[in-house]
């Protein structure tokens, strides 16, 4: 009987090798072929076909995040595009941001993507979107045309927009710089007297940091100042720092990271004076928490937090202020980006509808919804909307002082960000960075651990998981 | 009836007859095949192999390949041992694994000792009060482990939760950081895990003692035996296969412990500093948030394995102690 198991077992082993083996192989060869056919049809395209309006209805699947802002923004623009296209309708499922992002991938690869896939680029970080996703250009738009309204820095050689061969896989809106501002509790501001809008260095957002710290009778914190607690910002945000501070750390030729710079020891010196200077208590727990319950008096986390909180917590008065660049270096990579992408499945009605949907979504119209639905954008990624603000077309849009103030300021963020984008091509991950970065980070913050082994030892994580991808 | 009586008058079997290998000629005279059973085992058989031996064996598959999601060549390239090279020398997997076993001596001994000795005491109290315990130890066992996860962590917030004030203001001592300090933050979600399971434990081990004869006690009384003596040398060897039972089932549930930590803990989770890491966490982390399917396929049978030989030894030596 034990034979017979495991003579069964043995079979069953080698059958499904030859089966996967065997089911891929002949994948690869239609794909291949398919991938041939549209390389012979784009050569000769150079301009955006029209495209032809939906005869018959058309009903698109849609996964979109479960969150209200977006609910509210992605609702209306879908209400004024089936507006547009009446045969056209939308039928959505809502997914929490966590689920929906490990959904998508494997959703591809099953064929059971739905028509049109709300997302974020860094869950692409390293996957080639033109073997994911339906090719936009030229069918939709041409990349010219894609460029007269929105800023080629958020499409041209971002991976999760460009594929490999040059063409664009979906349409971004908005960036989420995470690390860029910092969000402020007013009433504890204006109690320590301090004035946010003076912010212009790091020296200064040491100082009124400082000075928003509200101490226990025996010295030990009891509000921190500012909160470095979101790893996931303090990640990018980190990079960023070095880059700023004259330092390369990747080199895309071997895959390597390196810390091990006067700029990787001074940007961790940088972040550790607020423990060092008892600003921030690093075993005080997440900011998200702290914030809202008065522990911190601000924390590094942008305008689409404010907006959340405004909702979530209408009692608190808070504010934001810009994060400086380090010596006026403008240099940043390519953050969180706000995205949709399309199902390479469709076809017939249902492509041209998604190809219309495309259309519509790089125009300012969608970011109009946007920021009437959702005041806390970041930053813009419409120049067509920006420059129409900044013209003075959207005066009296907004229904509060507050949200009109978020607006602006998102606007502002936009134009000293965008210029200073520069993407690293990495195919590591935000979510490795902050597997491999976060304990290194923690022991310099909780144990007063050395800059040195904390450069060395993210080089080294970095690396091994750049690497990986070369395996 | 003796041996050789023949009540029935049954011929008996000759030696050919009984130990004849073909089981077809064993069917003449006997009834015949029950076909709905046969199906309903073949359905039961093919459910297990889908959902149980096609999983494993798959997963071994990936183990031994590169995965590209993006290409339409998922299966880019034989990589033989590579990934349990790559998993085997990642310090935070060794780091994962060190916490599981913490996890596995503190959560079983420590639990079924505590487990032990509540339900010998409530098998000491009468009437509706062994009622009231039982269902107090028994409580938190049904209720959802996300949602108390959720709780104690609030419980356990740094410095000005509910905990840290109480030792604070009641016994003077520092404002405690529990799941933000990495020396302790493993120990306070075992014991989370451990008070919602205790009560499990209780009930089934409180089954057993009152399983036992009264006159073994009364027995020992004579002789001399003390309580202690009386709950060492005769309720604890007789409570054997309810101790095998829950050793097994607690073991099991060790190499799978995800929730509590996926939900005490703050993004990434497993901190701080990977104090709070464990195997399960790992490969939800490599798997699901990274995509690393193979690398996930690598810690998923070291897992399994790990899992069989803990089940294999702890059979073996309850085996050998009931003989």
């Amino acid at each position: 009987m034990k034979k017979i198991l495991i003579w069964l077992l043995s079979v069953v082993l080698i059958a499904s090798m030859a089966f996967a083996g065997i089911s891929c192989k002949a994948e690869a060869v239609e794909e291949v072929s398919e991938a041939a056919e549209e390389v012979a049809e784009e050569v000769t395209e150079e301009e955006a076909a029209e495209i032809e309006e939906p005869a018959e209805q058309v009903t698109l699947s849609m996964w979109m995040q479960d969150w209200p802002g977006g609910i509210a923004f992605v609702g209306a623009f879908n209400d004024y595009y089936t507006g547009m296209y009446p045969n056209v309708s939308i039928e959505w499922t809502l997914i929490g941001w966590s689920d929906l992002g490990q959904k998508i991938i494997p959703a591809v690869i099953a064929g059971e993507e739905p028509d049109i896939i709300f997302g974020y680029g860094e869950w692409f970080i390293g996957q080639d979107v033109s073997q994911l996703f339906l090719k936009l250009t030229p069918d939709a738009f041409t990349k010219d045309e894609m460029a007269e309204f929105i800023y080629p820095e958020a499409f041209d050689k971002v991976d999760a927009i460009m594929g490999s061969d040059g063409e664009i896989y979906g349409v971004g809106w908005r960036m989420g710089p995470d690390f860029d501002t910092v969000t402020v509790n007013m009433d504890m501001a204006d109690a320590a007297g301090v004035d946010i809008t003076t912010v212009s260095s790091w020296d200064d957002i040491i100082d009124i940091s400082k000075k928003m710290t509200q101490y226990n009778d025996d010295g030990s914190i009891k509000v921190s100042g500012v909160s470095l607690d979101n790893y996931w910002t303090l990640c990018q945000g980190y990079v960023n720092m070095v880059r700023q501070l004259g330092g390369g750390p990747f080199d895309a030729a071997t895959g390597t990271w390196d810390f091990n710079s006067p700029a990787g020891l001074e940007a961790i010196e940088i972040l550790d004076q607020f423990v060092e200077q008892d600003i921030w208590d690093p075993t005080s727990g997440s900011a998200l928490d702290a914030f809202t319950k008065g522990l911190t008096a601000s924390f590094f986390i942008g305008p689409w937090y404010t907006t959340y909180a405004w909702g979530t917590f209408p009692d608190m008065n808070i504010d934001l202020y810009q994060v400086p660049a380090i010596d006026g270096n403008l240099v940043n990579l390519v953050p969180s980006i706000q995205m949709m992408s399309f199902s390479k499945k469709v076809e017939g009605s249902k492509k041209d509808a998604v190809l219309l949907y495309a259309k519509e979504l790089i125009k300012p119209k969608f970011m109009e919804l946007y920021a009437a639905n959702d005041p806390g954008i970041g930053v813009i990624l419409n120049k067509v909307f920006v420059d129409n603000y900044k013209d003075g077309d959207y005066e009296g849009m907004w229904a509060d002082e507050a949200s009109a103030t978020l607006v602006g300021r998102s606007v502002a963020e936009t134009e000293t960000f965008i210029p200073g984008i520069v993407p690293i091509p990495h195919k590591t991950t935000f979510d490795q960075w902050a597997q491999i970065m976060t304990p290194e980070f923690q022991k310099v913050f909780i144990e007063d651990g050395s800059y040195e082994d904390f450069v060395q030892a993210i080089s080294d994580g970095l690396t091994k998981a750049e690497q990986e991808k070369q395996l | 009836m003796n041996k050789g009586s023949n009540l029935f008058h049954v011929k008996p079997k000759s030696w050919d007859e009984k130990n004849h290998k073909s089981k077809f000629k064993d069917l003449r005279g006997k009834k015949p095949i029950n076909y709905y059973i046969l199906v309903t085992s073949l359905i039961l058989l093919s459910y297990f192999i889908l959902l149980s031996v096609w999983p494993f064996v798959y997963n071994l598959f990936i183990s031994f390949w590169k995965l590209n999601l993006s290409s339409p060549k998922i299966y880019e390239k034989f990589v033989g041992i590579a990934y349990y090279k790559q998993v085997l020398t990642d310090p935070v997997f060794i780091k994962s694994l060190t916490n599981t076993l913490t996890y596995l001596a503190i959560f079983v001994v420590v639990g079924l000792v505590i487990a032990l000795i509540l339900a010998e005491m409530i098998h000491r109290t009468y009437g509706v009060v062994k009622k009231i315990y039982t269902a107090m130890y028994f409580t938190p066992v049904v209720t959802s482990l996300a949602a108390t996860a959720l709780i104690w962590k609030l419980i356990y917030y740094p410095k000005v939760g509910v905990l840290s004030t109480f030792l604070t203001n009641v016994f003077g001592m520092e404002p405690q950081t529990f799941l933000q300090d990495p020396k302790i933050a493993l120990f306070c979600i075992i014991i989370l895990d451990m008070w919602k399971s205790i009560g499990l434990e209780t009930v089934i081990l409180l089954t057993g003692v009152e399983e036992i004869p009264e006159s073994y006690y009364e027995a020992s009384l004579i002789d001399g035996a003390n309580p202690f003596q009386q709950f060492y040398k005769i309720t604890i060897p007789l409570l054997r296969p309810q101790i095998f039972f829950l050793f097994i089932i607690k073991s099991i549930y060790v190499f799978k412990v995800f929730v509590p930590v996926y939900m005490m803990t703050t993004y990434p989770q497993g901190g701080p500093m990977n104090s709070t890491q464990v195997l399960a966490l790992n490969l939800y982390q490599q798997s699901f948030q990274n995509l690393k399917f193979s690398y996930g396929a690598v810690v998923s049978l070291i897992i399994f394995v790990l899992m069989l030989f803990f089940v294999i030894m702890q059979i073996r030596y309850f085996r050998s102690q009931v003989e």
